[in-house]
Formats: C-alpha cells, sequence, structure tokens
C-alpha cells in the first residue's frame, strides 16, 4: 500500500459520513424522509467498503510493511522541538483497521435500524446527521496518528454523544443526561491535554509512531512515564464509563436506543480499551499504572455487575453490562493482554449491540415501556426478536460455543499468570465471580422480559417489528453465535486468527506484567471459567424463571446493605453531587453576592469614597481667615525642615 | 505599491469617512450605512492585502524588524515621531480590527438606530484610534491613540447605551483613564532616561535603559522597586485594567450590560484585545527583566481571571453579563498564555486573541438576536429556542463549542498552546487553566442549553427564525471558528517569526536579570 492509495482511502473512509451529516443535517429537512434514510445508510455502508478495501490492503502488505502513516495537511508549525509541531497525521495498520472495521460495520447495521427505529419522528434528519457525525468522529479517533489529532477525534466523540442523548430536548432529563456526560468527558480530555503537555515537552513531537519510538525519554517504571500513563488512563475512564467516571453512562440510555446500540455499548465507550492498546508502548513502560488500569478495570466490572442485578429500567441494566464488560477489556490491556482485550471488544460491539436493538424492538412494541416488571412473556409474540436476544444473552454470559465464551475465557486465561505474587489468582477469582455475576444479570433480563406472563394489557397485543428493524437484529444475533469460531480459540497453540492479525501492532513491545499462560493452566482456567458462567445462567434460571426460591426471599436473607447498595448504584450520583457540584455551585454564588459586589467592586469604590471624603475634609480648611492660613503654612514650613535636615539628606 | 502609505490610509480612510458623512444628508440612512461599510471594507480589502504581502516583504533591521513601516517627524521639539509599522502579531491584530469593525458596520440597523449618522461617524472615529494604537511604534503616538479611543467610546455609550449606562460609562472612563495617565507618567520617564531622547519604541530599544538604583524607604530601609519597575508597573495597570485582570475587572461586565449589540460587537472584538496586545508590543519588550521577574504573579492572577470569570459566568442569570464573564475568562486565558513568556504561549495568545474576537462578536450578536426577539436576556425566562430557531440553534452550537474550548474548533488550538506554554512556566498554572476549561463547558453548556432545550417558556412561544441578514452576519464567524480549527497554520506562519524575536529580547535577559 503506497501513500497515495493510502491518502485517498483515509479521505474517503472520513468523508463519506461526514458528507452525509451534512447533506441530512442541511438538506434533510426539505428533501424529507427517504432522502434522509437513503444517504444516512448509503454514506456509511459507503464508508464500511472503503474500510473493507482498508482492511485487505492491510491482511495483504507483506510482513512488518502493514503499517502506513499519512499527512494530509499541516495543522501547525510553530518550529518543532518543544515548540508545537502538529500534522494533521493519520494511521492504517491491524488495530485501525480492525476499529474501522468494527465501527462502519455495526455502525451500518444500526443506521439500517434506526431507518425503522425513528420511522415516526419528527427529527429524522437531525437524527441521521448527529448519527453520521458520530461515525466521522469515532473514525478521526481511530485513525489519528497524532496525539492533537487523537484528541480532535476523542472531543468530537464527546460531541456527538451529546448531541445524541440530548436528542429529545424537549426532556429536561435527556438535557441534564447530556451535559452530565458531556462534562465527564471535558474532565477526561483536559487529562489527555496534559498528558500530551508531558509528552511534547519530554518528546519534542506528538507524533505517535515518533513517539514510540522515542521511549528513551521516558525511563522504565519512572514517575514520568507512570504519569503520562495515568493521565492517559483518567481520559480512557471518562470514555469507557470505569471508575470514577463511569456516572455518566447510564444517564445516557436517555437517548433513543439505536444511540446506545451504536455509541454507548458497541463503539464510542470502547475508545478507552483502544486508547491503551494504542499506548501499549508508554503503558508496558510503566507497570504501576498498568496494575491501577487492570484494578480499575475489574472494580468496575463487579460493582457494575452487582448494580445491573437490581435495576428495572430495561436499557439501564444492559448499560451497566456494557460497563461492567468494558471493565474486563480494560483489565485485559491492563494486564498487558492487548490482543484478548480487543477481541472481547469486537465480540462485546456485535453482540451489545444486538442486545440494545432487541431491546428497542421490545420498548417499541410497548410503546415506550422501559420498566422490565411490566413486561414479561414475549417469547411467543415477539419470536425472532426473543431469539436473537437469548442469543445475545448468551453470548454475554460467556456461555459454551458463544462469542462472549471465546473471548471472556481468552482474556481470564491470561490473567491466571499475568502480575506480580498472589494478585493474578485475586483478580481470575474476582473474573470468575464476574462470569457468575453476568450469568445472573443477563438471564435475570432475559427471563423477566420474555418468559412468564405479559403484566400489562398492551404487553398481550404485541407485534413484531418490522424488516428494518428486524433483519439487523437477527444479521447481529447469527453472527453472536459463530463469529468468534474461525477467529480464536481461547486455548495457547491452538487457533489465534485474530491475534495473529492484531501482534505486528503490539510484537514491538510486551508487558512486564503479561505472562503466557501454560495450555494445562489455560485448561483449567477455561473449565472454571465456563463452570462458573455456567452457574450464573443456572441460578438464575432457577430465581427468575422457575421461581424457586422466590428471588424475594433471597433478596430478604442477604444483608440489607447489598441490595441498598446495588438499587441506588452505590450512591456515586449522591456523593458526586454533594461532594463536587453543590460546593462548585455554592463557591459560584459566593462570589456573584459576595466577593464580585463586596471585594473586587469594593476596592475601586473604596478608593472613590476615600477620595471624596478626603476632599470634604480638605474643604474645610478653606476658612477664609488669614490666621488660619498662616498657621497652616507655619506647621507645614517646620515639618518640610525637619524632613530635610533628618531625613532626606 | 511599496510608495503608498498603506498604514496611515488604514487610518485616514475611517477618519475620512467619518468628515464625509457630515456633509451626508442625516435623512439618506441608506447613503450613511453605505458610506460607514464601504470605509470598513477598504479597510479590510488593505488588511487582506498587507497579510498577503507580508511574508514578502523585507522587514527592517533592528530589535524590532518592523514591515511597511513609515517614519516622518512629528513634533521635532520634543522628539517625537509619526512612526508606523506592523509585524506578524500586529498584522493579526489589525485583520481582527478590520474585520470586527466591518461586522460593526453591517450589523448597524437603519430601522432602530435615532441619530444614525451620528452613530455612524463614533463608529468610524473608533476604527481610526483602534487601528492607530495596533500601527503605532512612537509611544506618544501610541499614547495619543489609546487615549482618543476613549472619546468616541464615551459619547457612543453614553448616547446610545442600556438603562445603566450612566454609572457603567463613568466607572469605565475613571477606570481607563486612571491606568493611562500611569502609562503617561512611565512613557515620559523612559523618555527621559532613554539615551537618545526619543520616544520612538525602536530607538528606545536600541540603547535599553537602565534599570537604576531600588528605591529605599528611609528609616525603616526597605529595598522597594527600582525606577523602571515602577514604570512597568505603570504600563502593566494600564493594560490590565483595559484586558481586563482580575480584580481590576468590575467595569467590564457592567459597561457591556449597558451597551447596545451592534457596538458590543466591536467593543468585546478589539477593545478589550488592545491590553494584550500593549503587554506583546511594549511591556514584554521595554520591560523584558520585569516581566522574567513577575511573570509567576503575573501569570497568578491571569489564571484567578480564568477560575473567577468562569465561576461568575456559572452563576449569572443575564445573558450579556454571563457572556461578559466568560469572556472575562478567555481574556484570562490570553493573559497567561503571554506572561508564560514562551513561544507556544504567546502564539497561542496570538490565535487567541483573533478567536476570541471572532467568539465574542457571534455571541454578543446572538444574545442580540434573542433579546430583540423576547425582550429579556433573564436565563430564567427563556427556553425551548432549538425547535421555534433551528437556524440560530445552529450557529450558536457552533459558538458555544468554540467557547468552550472543543477540540476542532478554533479557540481549542489557542487555549492547547497557552496551556502547553503555561505547562512550560510551571505545571500548576496548566492544571489551573484545566480546571477553568472543566469550567467553560460547564457555564457554556448552561447557557445553550438553557436556551435552547426543554419546552418554551411563554417568552419564547411565538418567536421567528433568523432573516437571511441576520444569518449573513454569523455565518462568516460560525465558517472561520471550524476553518481556524481545522487548519490554524496561516495564522502562526506568520506570526511566529515575530514571536520568537519577542521572546528572545527577553531570553538575554532571564540569563542575567538586573544588569541590562
Amino acid at each position: 500500500m503506497n501513500v497515495s492509495i493510502a491518502s485517498t482511502l483515509v479521505s474517503l473512509v472520513l468523508l463519506f459520513p461526514l458528507i452525509g451529516a451534512a447533506l441530512n443535517g442541511f438538506l434533510g429537512p426539505v428533501l424529507g424522509r427517504r432522502f434522509v434514510n437513503l444517504t444516512g445508510t448509503v454514506s456509511i455502508f459507503a464508508s464500511f467498503v472503503v474500510a473493507c478495501l482498508i482492511l485487505a490492503n492491510v491482511v495483504g502488505a507483506p510482513s512488518g510493511q502493514g503499517a502506513i502513516t499519512i499527512r494530509l495537511w499541516d495543522w501547525i508549525n510553530l518550529g518543532g522541538g518543544t515548540n508545537l509541531s502538529v500534522g494533521m497525521d493519520f494511521t492504517l495498520d491491524a488495530l485501525s483497521a480492525l476499529m474501522l472495521m468494527v465501527i462502519t460495520g455495526v455502525g451500518f447495521l444500526i443506521h439500517v435500524y434506526s431507518v425503522g427505529y425513528m420511522e415516526h419522528d419528527p427529527g429524522f434528519a437531525r437524527f441521521f446527521s448527529y448519527m453520521n457525525f458520530f461515525i466521522f468522529s469515532m473514525l478521526t479517533l481511530v485513525l489519528a496518528a497524532d496525539l492533537v489529532i487523537l484528541i480532535i477525534g476523542w472531543a468530537l466523540v464527546a460531541l456527538s454523544s451529546y448531541l445524541l442523548i440530548g436528542f429529545w430536548h424537549d426532556r429536561p432529563s435527556a438535557v441534564a443526561a447530556a451535559r452530565k456526560a458531556f462534562i465527564t468527558q471535558v474532565i477526561g480530555d483536559v487529562a489527555l491535554v496534559i498528558a500530551a503537555f508531558l509528552i511534547v515537552l519530554n518528546t519534542h513531537t506528538l507524533s505517535l509512531p515518533n513517539i514510540f519510538a522515542r521511549t528513551q525519554a521516558f525511563p522504565a517504571g519512572g514517575a514520568l512515564v507512570t504519569g503520562v500513563c495515568v493521565l492517559l488512563a483518567i481520559g480512557a475512564f471518562a470514555k469507557s464509563a470505569q471508575f470514577p467516571l463511569h456516572t455518566w453512562l447510564p444517564d445516557a440510555m436517555e437517548g433513543p436506543t439505536p444511540v446506545s446500540a451504536l455509541i454507548h455499548a458497541a463503539t464510542m465507550v470502547t475508545a478507552g480499551v483502544y486508547l491503551i492498546a494504542r499506548f501499549h508502548v508508554l503503558f508496558n513502560l510503566a507497570p504501576v499504572a498498568e496494575g491501577l488500569v487492570a484494578c480499575v478495570g475489574m472494580g468496575t466490572a463487579v460493582m457494575a455487575g452487582i448494580i445491573a442485578l437490581s435495576q428495572v429500567d430495561i436499557k439501564r441494566v444492559i448499560a451497566y453490562s456494557t460497563m461492567s464488560q468494558i471493565g474486563l477489556m480494560i483489565y485485559a490491556v491492563g494486564i498487558g493482554a492487548y490482543s484478548a482485550g480487543m477481541f472481547h471488544f469486537a465480540m462485546h460491539a456485535v453482540f451489545k449491540a444486538l442486545l440494545f436493538m432487541a431491546a428497542g424492538n421490545v420498548i417499541h412494541a410497548l410503546h415506550d415501556e422501559q420498566d422490565i416488571r411490566l413486561m414479561g412473556g414475549l417469547h411467543s409474540r415477539m419470536r425472532w426478536t426473543h431469539l436473537a436476544f437469548g442469543a445475545g444473552s448468551l453470548a454475554l454470559a460467556g456461555f459454551f460455543l458463544f462469542s462472549g465464551w471465546f473471548s471472556k475465557e481468552d482474556l481470564l486465561g491470561f490473567g491466571t499468570v499475568s502480575g506480580p505474587g498472589p494478585a493474578p489468582w485475586i483478580l481470575y477469582a474476582v473474573g470468575a465471580g464476574v462470569n457468575v455475576l453476568t450469568g445472573l444479570y443477563a438471564f435475570r433480563l432475559y427471563f423477566t422480559v420474555f418468559h412468564g406472563e405479559p403484566q400489562t394489557a398492551r404487553g398481550f397485543g404485541v407485534k413484531e417489528a418490522g424488516y428494518p428493524m428486524l433483519i439487523p437484529v437477527v444479521i447481529l444475533g447469527g453472527l453472536s453465535v459463530i463469529v468468534a469460531w474461525p477467529l480464536q480459540f481461547p486455548l495457547p497453540n491452538t487457533l489465534h486468527v485474530f491475534s495473529d492479525f492484531l501482534s505486528p501492532v503490539f510484537a514491538g513491545s510486551q508487558s512486564p506484567l503479561l505472562h503466557d499462560p501454560s495450555f494445562s493452566l489455560a485448561l483449567v482456567a477455561l473449565v472454571i471459567g465456563t463452570a462458573a458462567s455456567l452457574i450464573g445462567v443456572g441460578l438464575a434460571m432457577r430465581l427468575w424463571y422457575e421461581h424457586r426460591p422466590d428471588p424475594q426471599l433471597v433478596l430478604a436473607r442477604l444483608p440489607r446493605v447489598i441490595p441498598l447498595l446495588s438499587y441506588n448504584k452505590f450512591y456515586f450520583d449522591e456523593i458526586y453531587d454533594r461532594a463536587l457540584v453543590q460546593p462548585v455551585k455554592a463557591v459560584a454564588r459566593t462570589a456573584r453576592r459576595v466577593v464580585e459586589p463586596d471585594v473586587m467592586d469594593g476596592w475601586v469604590q473604596g478608593i472613590g469614597e476615600l477620595l471624596r471624603g478626603f476632599s470634604l475634609d480638605l474643604r474645610t480648611v478653606q476658612t477664609g481667615l488669614i490666621r488660619d492660613y498662616a498657621s497652616i503654612f507655619t506647621v507645614f514650613a517646620v515639618v518640610l525642615v525637619v524632613v530635610w535636615v533628618f531625613i532626606a539628606r | 505599491m511599496n510608495h503608498i502609505p498603506w498604514l496611515t490610509l488604514l487610518i485616514v480612510i475611517p477618519a475620512g469617512a467619518a468628515i464625509l458623512l457630515q456633509f451626508v444628508p442625516r435623512r439618506l440612512t441608506a447613503v450613511v450605512k453605505g458610506v460607514t461599510i464601504f470605509a470598513t471594507l477598504a479597510g479590510a480589502v488593505i488588511v487582506t492585502l498587507l497579510l498577503l504581502w507580508l511574508p514578502g516583504n523585507k522587514a527592517t533591521s533592528g530589535p524590532l524588524p518592523l514591515h511597511f513601516q513609515e517614519s516622518h517627524a512629528w513634533l521635532p521639539a520634543i522628539n517625537a515621531t509619526y512612526h508606523l509599522g506592523i509585524d506578524g502579531i500586529s498584522a493579526w491584530l489589525l485583520a481582527l480590527n478590520a474585520g470586527v469593525f466591518l461586522l460593526g458596520a453591517l450589523a448597524i440597523s437603519r430601522k432602530t438606530t435615532d441619530r444614525l449618522r451620528f452613530y455612524c461617524t463614533l463608529v468610524l472615529l473608533t476604527q481610526a484610534a483602534t487601528t492607530g494604537v495596533l500601527l503605532s511604534i512612537d509611544l506618544l503616538l501610541f499614547y495619543m491613540f489609546w487615549e482618543g479611543m476613549l472619546v468616541p467610546l464615551y459619547v457612543l455609550l453614553s448616547n446610545w447605551g442600556g438603562d445603566k449606562r450612566g454609572p457603567a460609562t463613568v466607572k469605565f472612563i475613571v477606570y481607563t483613564v486612571a491606568g493611562s495617565l500611569l502609562m503617561l507618567v512611565a512613557i515620559i520617564y523612559l523618555y527621559v532616561q532613554s539615551p537618545s531622547g526619543s520616544f520612538d519604541l525602536e530607538s528606545i530599544l536600541a540603547q535599553p535603559i537602565t534599570s537604576g538604583t531600588p528605591y529605599v524607604i528611609p528609616l525603616i530601609h526597605l529595598t522597594t522597586f527600582t525606577p523602571k519597575e515602577l514604570a512597568f508597573i505603570c504600563f502593566a495597570l494600564a493594560f490590565a485594567i483595559k484586558i481586563p485582570i482580575v480584580p481590576l475587572h468590575t467595569w467590564l461586565p457592567d459597561l457591556y450590560e449597558a451597551c447596545p449589540p451592534a457596538v458590543l460587537v466591536f467593543f468585546a472584538g478589539i477593545v478589550s484585545k488592545l491590553g494584550a496586545y500593549g503587554f506583546i508590543r511594549f511591556a514584554l519588550t521595554l520591560f523584558p527583566g520585569e516581566m522574567e521577574k513577575y511573570r509567576f504573579v503575573l501569570a497568578g492572577f491571569a489564571v484567578l481571571s480564568i477560575i473567577y470569570g468562569a465561576l461568575m459566568a456559572l452563576s449569572e442569570r443575564d445573558l450579556k453579563r454571563i457572556v461578559a464573564y466568560a469572556s472575562i475568562s478567555h481574556l484570562g486565558f490570553i493573559a497567561l498564555g503571554i506572561f508564560s513568556l514562551t513561544n507556544n504561549g504567546i502564539n497561542g495568545a496570538v490565535i487567541q486573541i483573533i478567536n476570541h474576537g471572532i467568539i465574542i462578536s457571534a455571541l454578543f450578536l446572538i444574545v442580540g438576536f434573542v433579546e430583540a426577539r423576547t425582550g429579556t436576556r433573564d436565563l430564567g425566562e427563556l427556553s425551548g429556542l432549538e425547535r421555534r430557531m433551528p437556524w440560530l440553534y445552529f450557529f450558536f452550537l457552533v459558538a458555544t463549542l468554540a467557547g468552550l474550548g472543543m477540540p476542532g474548533m478554533n479557540s481549542f488550538v489557542g487555549e492547547f498552546t497557552i496551556m502547553l506554554g503555561a505547562f512550560q512556566l510551571n505545571w500548576v498554572y496548566a492544571v489551573l487553566a484545566g480546571g477553568g476549561v472543566i469550567l467553560a463547558a460547564w457555564y457554556m453548556l448552561r447557557l445553550h442549553q438553557g436556551l435552547m432545550h426543554e419546552p418554551p417558556k411563554p417568552r419564547t412561544e411565538g418567536v421567528h427564525d433568523l432573516h437571511i441578514g441576520e444569518a449573513l452576519l454569523l455565518a462568516p464567524l460560525v465558517a472561520l471558528m471550524i476553518f481556524i480549527g481545522l487548519y490554524p497554520k496561516p495564522i502562526t506562519d506568520i506570526s511566529t517569526g515575530s514571536v520568537s524575536t519577542t521572546v528572545t529580547l527577553i531570553q538575554p535577559a532571564a540569563s542575567n536579570p538586573g544588569t541590562q
């Protein structure tokens, strides 16, 4: 692949969605629904075709020449060195090609789905414009070969997410959710920007290939590289909804369901995983930061899994499950198992997009009902959606031979040996616990929604969704069963097409934490992990399908604190509100009511008053009496002489 | 073409047009507005040409390389000269100046402005003065334009201002005159001290002034400032008031609140940037040692401006006051870039001066459009405009994103480079400025969402969208916000040479302070 072909491909893959966004936004309201449906989907499909060409080029390139960096134009040049110099650079390699395929492929299916989902919404043109713009932003993010350009893509993604969360802008809750999501993202952006400063001042470049070539600027394990990696990780946590910056994701479900499927499940929220994988060269030099990332990832996976068990909004359950699964990916890239993390990202994109879209079909059929306590008995009424949702749930739970099983067991297999001391075993045990949790919440949702009896009158009369909403769901349902089979098997020395494909990207440096497990160890881990998933699914079946024992009884036996924490999402919203939002508002109020009038303006007014008072006092001296003037004259003369004699000389 | 005194023309055109207007009958409002637009347009064309010619133009040799310089005797008795010139920094300010006045002229409403001819005359005179400020190399000439600018502004505000114009205008005039009188004292000090006995910046720089011995307070023997430091403080105060830097800012919100929108376009667009320009052109070059010595304190005040302005913008309810405090916060970024004394920071400041002029003009235009339709500026009474005004929503969205420093928009370029410069000074400043960025997202979204989203209130029920003329005012601003964000290189290609000249003036002073 030469530079000019690469430039053309990159320009095309980016331009198609951008043009789609512009056409839909400016002409869509005039030209109507058919035009918008066509432009919106075709632009993404065109982008997908180009992405396939890119993939073919990357795969077909001779070994060692799969990566290429191109410059579209100079962005700024203040002289180089520590003075900023940035180009509009993009890179094509296995990692970005994989991301392109997932974003445009899953993205296209979700656009098709949106045609059906937004059929009756008056804001269809705006919706497709924002969705196309999101694809453009996300592609910019994963193609960027310069940290500044990456930050631009990073923030544009947050912008499209903001626009789409707040899409129904008449709802105050949607507006608040959009703002919360955006401001959380800005916190992450600032962390990335400061990381960029540390990088440019030490390596004299912001171009990613050059940064990774100049690692001599970063002593291994030193404070500098650890600081850079922690800042990058904060950016990743904000985007991937990891503790402590996770609270925006459940609220983001205020957006239309295709948005949740595309942005808040399949693509945007996994950008943090991509970022850490992209910066693996630096992370491999900072084991402390890697350990932090791994622990945060696993911690979030557990926390979100527990919360998902008690939520009653169908989309929020899936949102917490997303948070939990991304936690596993973050854990994987934290211990240095980059290919395994990216593999789980790809599999998760398929089955999570599916789950959201199937949930969207349910919500649509029940006329915007999202409370799972009011659902039930849909399996016979929405047969195809039910089948696809079941396949997706099995994949999510990591059921034997479903796609999630391959990827989750793959990353947990590395977890058995990677890290110092007993850490791998503790984290692996927790990971197995997450498997149980996943089976539990996934099938609590599945059984509550699709089995039992309909809980509302409307539930008896539901009909299956129309074709635009059904076909993408069925395609992804099929994929979530079989897509992993030809790609990767979660045991060493077996089929590894996927990690072989990515290996040129990660071959250059290896994490000090990562060790390859032996075949027998991996086999034991695989059996335990598979069993854990089965236990989760089985427990869920007993509790929510057979009601033996009744879930309410189980709940009553647990210590009260667990359901309370779970139902209230560990009180993070309340804590942040009291500890951050309200104090800042109080300070701002004080600034306006007290500081501005009394201090800032006060001292100026004070000088004015002082001068006025002084002149009023001085006026009394003007008596018109010669003796007063004479005495003042004498006093001043004496003072002047004293000053001159004793001080000034 | 080099025989034409382009820079003089830039001052003469608006001033001449102001005189010409006096011969146009008052009733012919179309002609009055036409002349005004034509004059500002001519200025804009000349500035564009100068920007295009600048890279190929041979600069003067000397400590401060100047282009298109004009130098004539002015008051030979005191050796004051009529010395004009531009460099890569002032060229961009000149472009901004021409742009905002053109916009200000286009934004004049013939229907609602009474005494249109007088109004236009004052606008043109203001432009002549601000242009003079940007072109002057001679300190006395600079001072004359600097003070002269206040006269038409005062008359504009006291005649066309809003309800609270009286106290606001007085506060503004007293504040700025106090600052400039201090500057006049400092200018006279420099004149007396300079070996050549000149007001000319170039000749003063050629033979630097010694800092002198510090004053010692008798009896307690407390060593205070050197005379040169005092002169620096006078300059710094004058410029800091104009920017303004917290805590010297209280004239600005009151004044902006009282200011009519069409005046705000150029008032907020260029006048407040002249303080920043003054720092770059005069404070940095004349007092490199003093800048070096006080940079941490000054940068501290700049950061205070960023945070304090942001907090105020977060709690205000009046649209104009929110934008005014947002403006103080943004100007704090510009000041921070200058005080970092680094290539990155000052280049960032130049970019951000232009960006801020674009963004703030757009925001005030939008506030004006909303106020004209709804009759209120109270955030609590406004909501749901997106549904009624989709085009305004689009323009306002871009302006909001630019205002909050969104990567990909113009202000990100400026804020990124400024924060990098601040990081080179000390990382704490960059982190605190980062806090300002987060607050900016908060207050800009509060403003934007408050106006645009949720169901409409009674005031916003029957409003109509922008008409074509209004949209055409905003469209170029919004296009520039996006374009500069994607391709900022043209700006810095011209400014970076002059910036590094200025920074190298500081470097020798940095290595051995006090000996110059």
